[in-house]
């Protein structure tokens, strides 16, 4: 029996109504990290509330820990949660919020003392107890939302866009710190994000998810080389999506299916056609160049076929715009998409 | 670069604003204080004025009725508005409109008309009163409008709009991960408003306690349109010092007035500190 | 399914207190126009006569003349004063801004009746025009509705760019004082009406001011309603109701211009 399950959960807000979840099964494992990921209104928030009890769902069942919870309010589901802003409550200082969920659990006061000084050092905001919300930066805000979540050792911990709203540099710390202390205690994750990058970095499993219904799942690393369709090829990822007659244009062959997807990284770029081993060649204009530090991005015009290819910068070998060259890759490194 | 000769002319644009705060502010202001300090009969400085008002039972009376009613009006009337600004941002921002037009049209109903329209329910012969009689309910047939717990009523009756206009916002700054994450950590709602929604709430809550305090202590007309001269409140007396049949006491009234200008200034001073508090926290 | 439980509550208490507020509205509504009402709950009878007797006195009119006449002079000679007094600290003195917001706070604590005796025992013998009790009460209503035109006149000042617009003003040679008025007043003109329709609503509904200062010189609709209803208690229901009607529906214009001033904003 796996850990977390959705099962056949449907949720609308009027009996005709649009359906904000459609049927939807999953299975968590324990001490996974799995991530929702998809774009504004896919329903990827609502599901995670209904699994926290915050919202009541139309039809379905929702198990914890291998128990039927589909009845259960918030408070008796046991679960920790961490929102997008305002997690904190105000008027308390960090560490009272910390310990807030074990005051109401009626824990013994020294060992909720003790609990508040270790979880606080665990995020590095030891020092920073008796600080008020207003007092802290974003990041830290969010530090202390988790330790307040983690404390009372739920069991399963559920995010919710919880850097959406921090600067960038320090989404990239609390990625690997969140990671980091879900490692520690071994806690199953549910994240939720709209940020692919978020999503293939932190997880051990995405479920991408578009208009209430669950696109595709896998580890990142099957959704990126393996996309299922043309909305998953196009969310993960840079892909260069063609349709067939893009992709005649391009390579000289036809397909049987209605796209082809093709990974940045598989096309390589050379000036003399002598070299090229790749059994798919087009001769290409560069029309752009971006330099993301270790790697470079080309924008191609290929016949008329927008292509954007990745390369790893190296000093010797660069193209400048308006260069001519032949951009080659194998036709079996393509992905080729019935829908 | 501008010279050193620029024109002052500007300054005539203000000097009607300075003509009248110092003619129509200040000038009574000071006066009225001097005043206070000063024997009505030799004209020497005394501190006779307020010794007399804060020990003549006559005088000291209105203080103390004065604070009773202002602080039990002002009590009773920020429970009532505390829980009526919940009722009202539980219903929803589809009614907004209705209860706040509903509120601010009672908040305008004070004074004299107010005074009028519950005698007309609660007098002699007032609706309700007579309806108690033919229900047989002896304590509201009995009811005797024209007391204190008369005017009670009418000064809770215009506390209540404004109390509840100005906590209605108040409610908007809870944000509901407050309450979700309360929810989550397994509080209940008593808990919630015990240890998160009632402290953020606490300074527009003092705030207000303070507007209403004021409010209810400067009242003038509903007073005197239902019991004249009759019930000894600051505001009455004070207006009784320097007009009406009886001699004049300028001095007295000027004192009388003093410690009334000092106590609103107090509650105005508390309120803007924590008017002031309240919009931090919401930040 | 826990929404609705918890929500009889809110609508229970919401609407007994809706009750008890608009019952001696409604009380002095039906009053003005039942015949006799002393035994019964309801009125016996309805008649409109005592609004047609009203109406057909001459002071009942001139009483409602006076009070919107002082207060549309108070209140104009207010925002007049203080666009002013804005306009030179906006533009040349900023560092005056806190002392005037304090100055305008003071009649917070200094109105009503400390206000109305302290004017009154200073100027009733003193120099004209002074001592004219009109002009006193003129200015000590503008006294009064200071920190209500102020708040609002400012508020409004705050989503207006004011210095950019004057300084764009200045390069197309366009005077100061003109810019002020010809360029930021018309931007913050809701801001003004809904200010100067609060403190109409105020100066009309006052009372203490006029029979403290004007005492019997002056019936203001307030006063007349007092006497009214002292000499004959129907005929006040009547006056009682009018008065209440035009404090009414100036509430009522403020509070619809502001709506549909935010909706605007909102749309921009």
């Amino acid at each position: 029996m796996s850990f977390i399950a959705a099962e056949n959960v449907t949720k609308q807000y009027s009996v005709n109504g649009p359906k904000i979840l459609d049927n939807i099964s999953l299975t968590i494992d324990k001490g996974e990290f799995v991530t929702l990921v998809g774009s504004s209104g896919c329903g990827k928030t609502t599901l995670l509330r209904c699994i926290a009890g915050l919202n009541d769902i139309s039809s379905g069942k929702i198990y914890i820990d291998a128990k039927d919870c589909t009845t259960l309010t918030a408070g008796e589901r046991n679960v920790g949660m961490v929102f997008q802003q305002y997690s904190l409550f105000p008027n308390m200082t960090a560490a009272q919020n910390v310990a807030f969920g074990l005051r109401m659990q009626h824990v013994d006061k020294n060992i909720i003392r003790e609990k508040t000084r270790e979880m606080l050092d665990i995020v590095q905001l030891g020092d920073k107890g008796d600080s008020y919300p207003s007092q802290l930066s974003g990041g830290q805000q969010q530090r202390v939302a988790l330790a307040r979540a983690i404390i009372t050792e739920p069991t399963v911990l559920l995010l919710d866009e919880p850097l959406s709203a921090i600067d960038a540099k320090v989404r990239k710390m609390l990625q690997e710190e969140i990671r980091r202390i879900q490692r520690k205690f071994n806690i199953t994750t549910i994240f939720v994000t709209h940020d692919q990058h978020e999503a293939m970095v932190m997880s051990d499993k995405i479920f991408l998810m578009d208009r209430g219904i669950i696109e595709q799942e896998g580890s990142p690393d099957h959704v990126y080389t393996h996309p299922v369709s043309f909305f998953a090829a196009t969310f993960i990822g840079d892909n260069n999506v063609l349709d067939a007659a893009s992709f005649a244009a391009v390579s000289g062959g036809n397909i049987l299916e209605k796209y082809a997807v093709l990974r940045p990284e598989i096309i390589h770029l050379y000036k003399e056609r002598g070299d090229i081993q790749e059994d798919c060649v087009a001769k290409a204009v560069v029309e752009d160049v971006i330099i993301n530090g270790t790697t470079i991005r080309y924008l191609l015009n290929c016949s008329g076929v927008s292509l954007n290819v990745s390369v790893l910068y190296s000093a010797s070998l660069q193209f400048r715009i308006g260069e001519e060259l032949y951009a080659a890759f194998r036709r079996e490194d393509c992905v080729f998409l019935e829908r | 670069m501008r010279t050193r000769k620029q024109s002052h002319t500007y300054l005539l644009a203000i000097l009607p604003f300075f003509l009248l705060v110092i003619l129509f502010l200040f000038v009574p202001m000071i006066s009225m204080l001097f005043k206070s300090f000063r024997s009505p009969e030799t004209g020497a400085f005394t501190l006779n004025n307020y010794v007399t008002i804060f020990t003549k039972r006559y005088y000291l009376m209105s203080i103390t009725n004065s604070l009773q009613v202002s602080l039990i009006s002002t009590a009773a009337g920020i429970v009532i508005a505390f829980i009526a600004a919940f009722c009202f941002q539980k219903l929803g921002k589809k009614y907004r409109k209705v209860y706040t037009s509903a509120l601010n049209m009672t908040s305008n109903f004070a004074g004299v008309t107010l005074a009028f329209s519950f005698m007309l329910l609660l007098g002699k012969t007032g609706t309700l009163v007579t309806l108690a009689k033919q229900m047989n309910m002896k304590s509201l047939a009995d009811f005797d409008f024209y007391s204190v717990s008369g005017l009670m009523i009418t000064y809770i009756y215009f506390q209540i709009p404004l109390g509840t206009l100005l906590l209605i916002p108040a409610f908007d700054s809870i944000k509901q991960e407050w309450k979700e994450s309360s929810q989550v950590l397994k509080a209940n709602s008593f808990q919630f408003w015990l240890y998160i929604g009632i402290p953020v709430l606490m300074p527009s809550i003092l705030g207000t306690l303070s507007i209403l305090f004021a409010n209810s202590l400067s009242a003038y007309g509903t007073a005197y349109a239902l019991m004249g001269n009759n019930f000894s409140l600051m505001t009455i007396r004070i207006a009784g010092m320097f007009t009406g049949d009886v001699v004049q006491q300028v001095e007295l009234g000027s004192a009388m007035s003093t410690v009334l200008a000092l106590l609103m200034c107090v509650s105005v001073v508390i309120n803007m500190k924590y008017m002031g508090k309240a919009g931090e926290l919401r930040k | 399914m826990k929404n609705r439980k918890r929500n009889w509550f809110a609508y229970l208490f919401v609407t007994l207190l809706l009750v008890f507020l608009l019952m001696p509205i409604i009380a002095i509504s039906l009053y003005s126009i039942s015949k006799s009402w002393t035994t019964q709950i309801l009125p016996e009878e309805f008649t409109f006569d005592y609004y047609g007797e009203l109406f057909s006195m001459p002071d009942f009119f001139l009483a409602i003349v006076r009070s919107i006449g002082i207060s549309l002079l108070s209140v104009g000679l207010c925002i007049g004063i203080l666009l002013l007094a804005l306009y030179v600290v906006l533009v040349y003195k900023p560092g005056w801004e806190k002392m005037l917001s304090i100055t305008v706070t003071i009649p917070y604590a200094i109105s009503g009746v400390i206000l109305a005796t302290s004017l009154l025992s200073l100027y009733a013998g003193g120099p004209w025009p002074l001592s004219n009790r009109l002009v006193m009460l003129t200015f000590a209503y503008c006294i009064v509705i200071l920190p209500y035109v102020y708040q609002g006149i400012r508020n409004s000042l705050y989503a207006v760019n004011v210095h950019q617009l004057l300084e764009v003003a200045e390069i197309l040679h366009c005077k100061k004082l003109r810019a002020f008025f010809t360029i930021i007043v018309p931007n913050i003109f809701s801001g003004i009406t809904i200010s100067a329709l609060l403190a109409i609503a105020i100066v009309f509904g006052d009372f203490v001011l006029v029979k403290t200062i004007a005492g019997t010189s002056f019936f203001t609709l307030q006063y007349y309603l007092f006497n009214a209803m002292l000499k004959s208690g129907t005929r006040g229901g009547a006056v009682v109701f009018v008065a209440f009607l035009i404090t009414l529906s100036i509430a009522f214009l403020a509070f619809n211009l502001q709506e549909k001033g935010s909706k605007h904003r909102a749309q921009l």
